[in-house]
């Protein structure tokens, strides 16, 4: 019986369907996405259960494809690792029958796999277990973080285009000087949207909130700092980067062989 | 300026090229199909000029790249093509560059000054990547459709679609990193994210079915053209909401 479900949860047949079943899923999530965005923007800045039990389950017909893109991508998590570690195992005790980089080239599509999991596992993290604060930027304001951590606005600064005429006025960069205090140190730095500060084991970004495809943002934007701490996003990033680099030496190599 | 004709006269160059090709002309299609590139090839790089002063996002913009990416690809293919089969399905490609390019001519042109979440290389180099994937991927699907007639027996769709499927994860990487930078989040619960999630999904199915031993070639070509029509689907679906959006020099 247990090797009967080993064997299924190691079938590449199922593993095909989940993944033709989630990119479905995804295609459908889109549609939803796209006419109720209303819904779906709170699920970027909180936690995914927090977000069901506040909007998702008073709407279960927009909100079924999440439930069902989590069941699917637990199958495939399963799945997925059942299929590389029994591909590993059998290559192992093979080992000695190639050379180095036979081998390699033989087990690398396994740490593919392992490289997916670790980007499913990464995803989960970013959005079961994230720290997160969202907070409008006021000067002089100082925001209280855990563990006696906090953060004050000293200063801001907005720069706009000057040249060429044809963006003079629109809105070009955004910055903030924070005092960032612990109870151990202080110190003052600066944020730039797309230069997070990394303190005390949180990031902290500046979003810039400006009227959506407008050229004419010129009026004060608003502004928001970002203070998060999130387990998973170095894990899908770092992952996905090996994934792609595994790959781009794996195919190739699989045409000599 | 200039410019403003290279992108009309490389369209003029490819669609004489593809109709050298129907004619079997296949020595005058390369030569169309050359001058039409050149041509398209001074439009992207003068595009980035056209405010006068050098801005690289509009190198980029879809509705020219895409068909400069897939032109690229087959001049590309075409060097390193020694089986004259191929070769006759390679110049064949003329006929999509020419149509993606034609498509372009109806969608609005100009720039959007670039906001403080632009100001990076990473959205040249995420859009460059993402679309040189796509121009795979639609080439793919176009091998596959002269497989299901009984001609590329090399199954060249299979490695158009393998070398896609490593761009889109190389751009989705670079994506995710200008995301969680920009915004502190690899991953949105929005549109453009959700597409691009479904899409490598998909393309990763594909790149599965070889090892279902039931299942043939042309199980695969199939599904390389379903997994072009949701990237069209896709695309012109975002493509069309461009209209609503005031640009620069449209």
């Amino acid at each position: 019986m247990v090797k009967r479900i080993w064997d299924f949860c190691g079938d590449i047949k199922v593993n095909f369907w989940l993944i033709f079943a989630i990119a479905l899923n995804l295609a459908a999530g889109t549609y939803f996405i796209k006419f109720n965005p209303n819904l779906f923007k709170p699920l970027n800045h909180s936690l995914v259960q927090d977000w069901f039990i506040k909007y998702g389950q008073y709407q279960p017909g927009q909100s079924w494809w999440i439930v069902l893109l989590f069941a699917l991508a637990f199958f495939l998590g399963i799945n997925t690792f059942v299929c590389a570690v029994k591909r590993l195992a059998q290559l192992w005790l093979q080992r000695k029958q190639y050379g180095f980089r036979m081998f390699f080239v033989k087990i690398s599509p396994s740490l593919i796999h392992l490289c997916f999991l670790a980007i499913l596992a990464g995803h989960f993290f970013s959005l079961t277990a994230i720290y997160e604060q969202n907070v409008p930027v006021h000067l002089n304001q100082q925001i209280v973080l855990p563990q006696g951590n906090s953060v004050e606005v000293l200063s801001r600064e907005i720069e706009h285009y000057t040249t060429p005429a044809a963006f003079e006025g629109a809105l070009k960069q955004c910055s903030v000087v924070l005092k960032l205090q612990s109870p151990q140190t202080s110190e003052i730095r600066e944020l730039r949207v797309l230069n997070p500060i990394y303190w005390q084991g949180m990031s902290i970004h500046l979003d810039v909130l400006t009227k959506k495809n407008s050229q004419n943002n010129a009026a004060d934007p608003e502004l928001k700092l970002i203070i998060k701490k999130d387990p998973g996003a170095a894990l899908v990033i770092v992952s996905f980067a090996v994934l792609c680099l595994l790959m781009f030496w794996y195919f190739p190599q699989r045409k000599k062989t | 300026m200039f410019f403003q004709f290279a992108f009309p006269i490389a369209i003029i160059f490819y669609l004489l090229g593809s109709g050298f090709y129907l004619f079997r002309q296949h020595k005058i299609t390369f030569c169309a199909f050359f001058v039409g590139f050149i041509a398209h090839t001074f439009f992207q790089i003068s595009s980035g000029l056209f405010l006068g002063v050098w801005f690289i996002n509009p190198v980029f913009d879809a509705s020219y790249f895409l068909p400069w990416s897939m032109a690229a690809i087959c001049l590309v293919m075409l060097f390193f093509s020694k089986d004259e089969k191929n070769k006759a399905i390679i110049h064949s490609m003329i006929i999509p560059v020419s149509l993606f390019s034609a498509l372009g001519l109806f969608f609005p042109r100009g720039i959007m000054p670039p906001g403080p979440q632009h100001q990076t290389i990473l959205v040249s180099v995420y859009f460059s990547i993402d679309i040189i994937a796509q121009a795979c991927f639609i080439l793919g699907a176009w091998f596959a459709f002269f497989h299901l007639k009984g001609k590329d027996q090399d199954k060249l769709f299979n490695s158009l679609i393998a070398a896609g499927f490593i761009f889109y994860s190389i751009s989705q990487v670079v994506g995710a990193y200008w995301a969680y930078l920009g915004w502190s989040l690899p991953m949105h619960w929005s549109t453009k994210h959700i597409q691009s999630a479904s899409v490598w999904c998909y393309y990763a199915a594909v790149l599965h079915l070889r090892y279902f031993p039931s299942w043939n070639s042309r199980h695969e070509s199939w599904f390389a053209l379903g997994g072009a029509m949701l990237l069209l689907v896709f695309n012109y679906s975002t493509q069309l909401s461009a209209f609503s959006i005031p640009k620069i020099g449209g």
